[in-house]
């Protein structure tokens, strides 16, 4: 690629050229140079097209009846959600600060750590229960608190750590569903854990910000994810989604297993379906009464 | 007696009828408001839910924000832009939101760390589906996501979304062309995870 010292000016402006920000005189040079310039036209091209796909990928969001129901309801009889909150805030600061002088520094470290994220996500996955199917919202606990409410550190457990978290019955389960999450994603944990008198085998990848948790659980009597709506065409992944979130599952044989994510809803579905023969079979040979 | 009676009455029906007056004047202006500021609502959510990365903070953040602006109705200027001055509100809810309580995702703010990215830009994948567009979306920085949401998507001025932001409009210019870049870059990054628009993976994952 050469680079004139006309294009280069040019780029600078490209920008605000494409939202037609620019004075009528820079507007008339950048004009110009594009029409000349393939590369920058190429350039002013990109900009326009990220733009509409922004554009609309925002706006494609669909805002459901009832919130602007709730929002007129809240206008009339003049409730804000946080009024409360703002009344009390000088006197809660002055309760903070009396609380963060009094508690030794260690002791508020563990409660900023701990305390402060559980409430958040408490709040969250209690408003998730009465809106989500029960099959979702067990895998959507699982997701919140263990993997979306998580401090990651630098450096993730070493495999061996991961090997023990899993218990010999599910360590061979780690290579197994490594294989099939997209590489750009780093396992950072595989445990089990338990949430609500429900026992999960849980394994957390990240790319950044994005996360994708693949989790197995017991089928209880009667359970199954098959009353979720079909996500392909076999009809063996199931799939919803939860807020960002999407969730695609599918029953292997005495478990039931999911892929929760950031992901878009195509892609998480393309994960599951990757690991439903691996994961069934590796599901297929474990005890299901000796798990935990 | 007659006269203790009628001092009894107007001590008690006075405060009554201011209500029930204050309760007419609130009704008008609740419907006026309501005229005014209810087109623009599903505008704010949507971008809320980009800002507080959680749709159930980013409906509190709109009602507040419409509370809010119903309460300094008589702060708001005729003639002048509705629409800009309820996401001015928006940001300052969501921004007090933020600071009040731990963040649903944690987003890195810096701005410095991605400034080598604006020359070395990459094209646009095709083939992006509309959930790869957002996720990069929420994956750049806050302040970049800020003004690609008002420039790009509620199509607001550089000029407005300054005044919203509350920065100078050099700052919308640079967050907007360097928060381009950025989620050019993750989109590139997703698609090279998927394989789209790669010779090698032309058939995608199977």
């Amino acid at each position: 690629m050469k680079q004139t010292t006309a294009c280069q000016a040019a780029r600078m402006h490209l920008d605000a050229f494409a939202d037609s920000e620019l004075d009528a005189a820079t507007m008339e040079d950048i004009g110009r140079h594009v029409e000349e310039c393939a590369e920058c036209a190429v350039e002013l091209n990109t900009i326009r097209l990220l733009k509409a796909r922004v554009h609309t990928a925002v706006k494609s969001n669909e805002i459901s009846p009832e919130f602007r129901t709730r929002i007129v309801a809240s206008l009339r009889d003049g409730r804000a959600p946080s009024r409360a909150t703002r009344q009390w805030a000088p006197l809660a600061a002055a309760a903070m600060i009396a609380v963060a002088f009094g508690l030794s520094w260690t002791v508020y470290q563990n409660w900023s750590g701990t305390t402060g994220p559980a409430v958040t996500a408490d709040r969250y996955v209690n408003a998730l229960k009465a809106r989500v199917a029960a099959v979702v919202y067990t895998a959507m606990t699982d997701h919140i608190h263990c993997a979306v409410f998580r401090d990651y550190s630098k450096n993730p457990p070493s495999r061996e750590q991961m090997v023990s978290d899993m218990g010999p019955q599910f360590k061979d389960l780690i290579p197994i569903v490594r294989d099939k999450v997209p590489a750009a994603y780093r396992l950072e944990q595989a445990h089990r854990c338990t949430s609500g008198g429900r026992e999960y085998v849980h394994l957390i990848f990240r790319d950044r910000l994005a996360l994708i948790s693949v989790i197995a659980t017991i089928r209880k009597q009667g359970e199954s994810v098959n009353e979720l709506p079909a996500a392909n065409q076999s009809g063996r992944i199931r799939a919803t989604s939860v807020d960002q979130y999407q969730v695609a599952a599918f029953d292997a044989g005495k478990f039931m297993a999911y892929v929760v994510s950031d992901l878009p809803r195509n892609e998480n579905v393309v994960v599951a379906d990757a690991l439903v023969s691996p994961m069934s079979s590796f599901l297929g040979q474990v005890s299901p009464v000796r798990v935990f | 007696m007659q006269n203790r009676s009628v001092v009894h009455q107007a001590f008690w029906t006075w405060p009554a009828a201011r209500e029930a007056k204050a309760a007419v004047d609130r009704r008008e202006n609740v419907e006026e408001f309501e005229r005014a500021a209810l087109p623009h609502l599903n505008d704010l959510l949507r971008t809320a839910i980009h800002l507080s990365g959680d749709r159930s903070r980013a409906e509190d953040a709109v009602q507040e924000t419409c509370v809010q602006a119903l309460r300094s109705m008589d702060r708001f200027t005729h003639g002048t832009n509705m629409r800009a001055w309820l996401f001015g509100i928006l940001f300052n809810v969501v921004r007090h939101q933020r600071r009040k309580s731990f963040r649903f995702r944690l987003f890195g703010d810096s701005e410095d760390d991605r400034q080598d990215q604006i020359a070395a830009a990459p094209v646009l994948p095709d083939r992006l589906t509309d959930g790869s567009i957002l996720s990069a979306l929420d994956r750049i920085p806050q302040n970049f996501r800020e003004v690609v949401l008002l420039v790009d998507v509620e199509e607001f001025s550089y000029k407005e979304a300054a005044e919203i932001i509350g920065v100078p409009v050099g700052t919308v210019m640079s967050r907007l062309s360097r928060g381009r870049a950025a989620l050019r870059t993750e989109l590139a990054d997703i698609a090279k995870a998927w394989g789209i628009g790669t010779r090698a993976m032309e058939g995608g994952r199977s």
